[in-house]
């Protein structure tokens, strides 16, 4: 099955833009992958057993052009994530807190951290998104959800 | 309120700027149009570079066309050579039941610096013998070289580049450097020893799945 891009990227232009951001840190960077995302779809033709198999490959697409652009030496000079921050308007001081220590932690925790939080997606299937291992996704979310709370002390609770 | 309600809240601030939609369809046609050029260019500066043993045939397969194998994405793959005239050939294959057209040419620079045009089997024999690298449907970084097919997305290094020891099809050994070019593909470097320390070099039969 297929659906039509425009009804994808009103689904889900805010969704990949937001995992392309926690890789690139940069929204102009960011939305050059969510750009290019859209056209890899546009353009490959190919079917999609579901819905949400075209919501996965999407994201995993996004997430690997996103790690492209984090890698390049091209990266264009833009503003700083302080800086372009201070261009986003937050609902709450903890949620800015909360956004900010998610930017600090390292890539790879991250990651599964947004796909858990963010998108709600299980170990499972963020395993498969990712190309790692049940285990070791559990790892990092663990890990991540430790240095959440270390910096966050109450404002990141215990429930999971 | 739970963490993932208040990660979601945090995070809703982030909004693209973009008007996506209304460029989509454009920007395919001129990626498509980019891509292929970049394809061209590319063979033609590898061969050039990868011409310099001095050997030249006088073949001159002139408007006729000829059948050759090459190593495309991992499969040995029937071509149909079309002579261009100048330097150039049009490689065109089936793959996954397309037509697909692949422009590519080359010079062998002698000893004194005279180029020869290199013939359309020597040209097939070189890109047997080198890699290419390209970004599969999920966006995976895959390079590509004789048989095999290397996923190196997780393996580039702090400063974006991945270096990799490949075994060619003549069983030799070739040490490749990949970086991003800032455009969408990338720029290689592939030797027949190690351009920097070996230790550096990740072995492609440790990448195979």
């Amino acid at each position: 099955m297929r659906q039509e891009v425009q009804e994808l990227v009103a689904l889900y232009q805010d969704s990949l833009f937001a995992v392309a951001f926690n890789l690139c840190k940069n929204a102009q960077d960011a939305e050059d992958v969510v750009q290019d995302t859209f056209i890899r779809y546009y353009t490959l033709k190919k079917e999609f057993d579901s819905k949400e198999h075209i919501r996965a490959w999407l994201i995993r697409v996004a997430i690997n052009r996103a790690k492209n652009v984090s890698r390049t030496f091209w990266r264009r000079n833009r503003i700083s994530l302080q800086d372009y921050m201070e261009t986003l308007t937050f609902e709450t001081e903890e949620s800015e807190n909360l956004f900010e220590t998610v930017m600090k932690l390292p890539e790879k925790y991250r990651i599964v951290i947004h796909l858990f939080y963010y998108e709600d997606y299980s170990v499972g299937e963020i395993a498969g998104i990712l190309n790692l291992s049940e285990s070791n996704v559990k790892v990092r979310l663990s890990r991540g959800r430790t240095l959440l709370r270390d910096a966050l002390k109450e404002e990141w609770k215990d429930d999971e | 309120m739970t963490n993932k309600e208040r990660y979601k809240r945090a995070f809703s601030a982030l909004r693209p700027s973009l008007q996506i939609s209304l460029e989509v369809e454009e920007m395919a046609r001129i990626q498509k149009k980019h891509r292929t050029n970049m394809a061209v260019a590319a063979a033609i500066i590898c061969a050039v570079i990868l011409g310099g043993s001095g050997t030249v045939y006088a073949a001159d397969i002139g408007g006729i066309r000829q059948k050759l194998s090459l190593w495309i994405h991992g499969k040995e793959t029937d071509v149909t050579v079309t002579d261009n005239g100048g330097i150039g050939y049009t490689f065109t294959y089936v793959e996954d039941g397309a037509v697909q057209e692949m422009g590519a040419g080359g010079v062998s620079i002698g000893d004194d610096g005279s180029e020869t045009r290199l013939g359309a089997e020597e040209l097939a024999e070189d890109m047997n013998q080198h890699a290419q690298v390209e970004d599969d449907e999920n966006g995976r970084t895959l390079v590509y070289c004789y048989d095999q097919v290397i996923d190196i997305t997780d393996h580039f290094n702090g400063e974006g580049i991945c270096r990799v020891v490949l075994t060619r099809q003549d069983g030799k050994e070739s040490w490749l450097t990949v970086k991003p070019n800032g455009d969408g593909g990338y720029h290689l470097t592939q030797r027949n020893d190690p351009e920097t320390d070996a230790d550096l070099y990740i072995r492609a039969e440790d990448l195979i799945e």
